[in-house]
């Protein structure tokens, strides 16, 4: 009932902006007013946050890409295959470049890529008009634009705050209630399944945070605390675990956990569960910090070494696990704070720390996508321009903006299907209007009326995600085709040449996708975990010191994977266990080569060669192979356990120790406990 | 007020550009707005941000309005 209400304010919001869009646009009486219609539905989003980054995004992709058509079409005017190309040419750069910014952001070159391509193939067989029509484009883009902006804006927005707050609390609710079922030494199937959802929603974090800027909240939080606090629930995910994993570990040794490392972690627990939500969760984080410290042994003092290690890593891990938590729940406090002042020194110390979020980037799937849809456009020119077909230009050109539409996804084919069918509905519609009931209608008002029915039920499925992409079909198919133009015309053959143009478009692109862009979800797993594994050699040679980046990329591998694997059949956790693995491995090898400057002689020698053998191992990228560390690893790390095992300086003992000690177990987990003889 | 402005040969009507003029100073006297706290003053601030938006428009057709015919 709720989503019903919301999806008919929406289609309300709609069809109101797109009405005061063709209002204006005729009004001021620009030729083509059904482009600013159009757009008012492209821009439209159910936030408004949303939909003022988008229509800023829009205006800017659009100038630029008016601006490229304005400069390629009079060059190679003389030349038709020759624009095409230099056309195709600029959309597969923008292309490329959109799909390395995975932000919504990267809707400026997208824009920018195809808006060339509207103008521009249609002016190869009339260059004369190029100046005109990149101008009137752009008018009814922005009209459009700002329409969808005012309405959604002002009338009853549904903000981006909002919806960041809700979601906020629910991330933090779920990874304590994980994290609560680690410490509680659980190990049900279900927990897994949510532990790796936090993967995907940081991405939504910071999805929703690029659209933060831009929206109509009374109060903003400030983007840079959003960050920090992806930080922090970056870091809860490889935490969670190592501890689960040195509990373990500790328990399989003789003697087991001690008792009062139990009741730590017991007492943790129940932290977790209560004072952590509490505001004087400072005083009570302490409690536990102190007594952790308190129970923290020195390793390579008193007892079995690697018992001490596992003890001394469990215990400084479920540290950083509390602080991460208490300063995750401030970093909350912060963002619902009214002013933008920080709430503690803690709070403004995590803030000014946060990084810019990196992300995963393919460049050869996006290089990719972007020659599929050049080699898609080059095709479809060579065919319009030798028939001599006079709907050519319409069907490359929307080819062309399929392609950059849908090209990189997942599912590029089946998507295009989706919208062509769409697209088919649409201009049955739209063959309805123009024939049977638009010859009736005499003014303004009538008409509008008279869309309504159409336009309400198009917009509110646009307003249900499973029915999103038809919908958007149907919008352009039936908006382009209907004669929304200044002047009522009744032109059966132009309406089913224009409506083949558009649909011989989509099934091409459809079939080029299927030629060039064939990426099966598999093999674009693969290159996810090779990435990784790159990115792990690269940090355990000393070349990633970012570590807030380095983690933010690999967070976002796994996010990336989490869905994909779902889809697949057969186990999903597998592999991404496996990530997770890599994850702390390349996070621990990035923290001992920075540790490299300031070993003794009788260590860096160890040391060096470990970090030589993981990036060895993670850099001889074929993930299909699974074959295990090679035992000279176990080799290596146990030599540099000896060499910091006799340290005398007792802050490096301890820090490389600690190191080496996840480092054994997450490469190692089945090796026997490491003795000094060995 | 001018009707046309040449850029490289290509007419754009003023409007647009005093538009979009507009719309950017309207950013970015929002952000600047929201940084100082003046939001937390006002009931309904898409409304605000629309006649803020309007005003600066206004503006800036009344201060080209004096530029007269003469090319920019």
């Amino acid at each position: 009932m709720k989503i019903d209400a919301e999806a008919v304010l929406f289609a309300l919001k709609c069809f109101a902006a797109a009405m005061l869009a063709y209002y204006v646009a005729l009004s001021i009486g620009l030729t083509r007013p059904y482009w600013a219609v159009t757009t008012t539905y492209i821009t439209a989003q159910p936030l408004a946050g949303a939909v003022l980054s988008k229509a800023v995004f829009r205006t800017m992709g659009t100038i630029l890409g008016a601006a490229a058509a304005v400069v390629l079409v009079p060059t190679f005017v003389n030349a038709p295959l020759v624009l095409a190309f230099a056309l195709a040419l600029w959309l597969g750069v923008c292309l490329y470049i959109s799909q390395l910014d995975r932000t919504p952001r990267a809707y400026v070159f997208l824009l920018a890529g195809y808006t060339a391509s509207i103008i521009g193939f249609p002016s190869v067989d009339v260059p004369g008009t190029i100046f005109n029509t990149s101008i009137l484009r752009v008018q009814e883009i922005l009209i459009g634009i700002v329409a969808a902006a005012f309405v959604h804006g002002v009338i009853f927005p549904r903000t981006v705050t909002h919806r960041l707050f809700a979601r906020i609390d629910v991330i933090l609710a779920d990874a304590e209630r994980w994290t609560r079922g680690s410490l509680a030494r659980e190990r049900a199937g279900t927990l897994d399944r949510e532990r790796r959802a936090l993967a995907i929603d940081i991405a939504e974090l910071l999805q929703l945070s690029v659209h933060l800027p831009f929206d109509t909240a009374r109060i903003l939080p400030r983007v840079r605390t959003v960050r920090a606090l992806e930080d922090q629930l970056s870091l809860m995910l490889p935490l969670a675990s190592t501890i689960e994993d040195r509990i373990d570990a500790l328990g399989a040794t003789p003697g087991g956990v001690p008792d009062a490392v139990l009741a730590l972690i017991d007492h943790a627990h129940d932290w977790l569960g209560a004072g952590v939500g509490e505001p004087d969760r400072d005083r009570s984080a302490q409690v536990l910090l102190d007594e952790a410290h308190a129970l923290e042994p020195v390793p390579g003092e008193s007892g079995p070494v690697w018992r001490e290690m596992l003890l001394f890593s469990l215990l400084s891990r479920l540290q950083e696990l509390i602080v991460i938590h208490r300063d995750a729940r401030d970093l909350r406090d912060q963002i619902h704070s009214p002013s933008i002042r920080a709430i503690s020194p803690r709070v403004a110390d995590l803030v000014d720390h946060a990084g810019n979020r990196a992300l995963h980037r393919d460049r050869g799937i996006a290089l990719r996508t972007a020659l599929g849809t050049i080699a898609t456009i080059m095709l479809g020119s060579v065919f319009w321009i030798a028939t001599a077909w006079d709907q050519g230009a319409g069907a490359v050109l929307i080819a062309g903006v399929a392609c950059a539409l849908f090209g990189a996804a997942n599912n590029a084919a089946k998507q295009i299907d989706t919208f062509m069918i769409g697209a088919v509905a649409g201009i049955l519609l739209a063959a309805f209007y123009a024939f049977a009931v638009m010859p009736r209608v005499t003014d303004f008002v009538m008409l509008a009326a008279v869309l309504a029915p159409a336009l309400l039920i198009i917009g509110s499925m646009l307003a249900r995600p499973a029915l999103g992409l038809p919908a958007l079909g149907s919008i352009v198919g039936f908006v382009n085709s209907v004669g929304l133009s200044a002047t009522y015309s009744e032109d059966f053959s132009s309406f089913v040449n224009g409506a083949i143009g558009l649909i011989s478009g989509i099934v091409f692109a459809g079939l080029c996708v299927k030629l060039f862009l064939t990426a099966g979800p598999r093999n674009l797993v693969a290159r996810l975990v090779r990435g990784g594994w790159r990115d792990v050699a690269r940090r355990a040679r000393g070349d990633a010191p970012d570590t807030g980046r380095w983690v933010a990329r690999m967070l976002d591998r796994i996010g990336l994977l989490a869905p994909r694997l779902a889809a697949q059949p057969g186990d999903p956790g597998r592999p991404l266990l496996d990530a997770l693995v890599d994850l702390r491995v390349g996070y621990i090898a990035g923290e001992l080569a920075a540790l490299r400057d300031t070993l003794s002689a009788e260590q860096a020698p160890p040391v060096a060669a470990t970090l030589a053998a993981i990036a060895r191992y993670f850099g001889r990228g074929d993930p299909a192979s699974a074959d295990p560390p090679p035992p000279a690893l176990l080799d290596g790390i146990d030599r540099s356990v000896a060499a910091f095992a006799r340290d005398t300086e007792r802050a490096r003992r301890r820090q490389g120790l600690l190191l080496l000690t996840s480092l054994r177990r997450n490469l190692f987990p089945a090796a026997p406990p490491w003795e000094a003889a060995a | 007020m001018i009707g046309e402005v040449s850029i490289f040969g290509v007419f754009i009507p003023s409007l647009l550009l005093l538009t979009l003029l507009a719309l950017a100073l309207t950013g970015i006297l929002a952000s600047v707005l929201q940084l100082v706290g003046f939001y937390r003053l006002v009931a309904y601030r898409p409304l605000v941000d629309l006649a803020l938006f309007i005003l600066l428009l206004g503006l800036l057709v009344l201060a080209s309005a004096s530029m007269g015919p003469a090319p920019l």
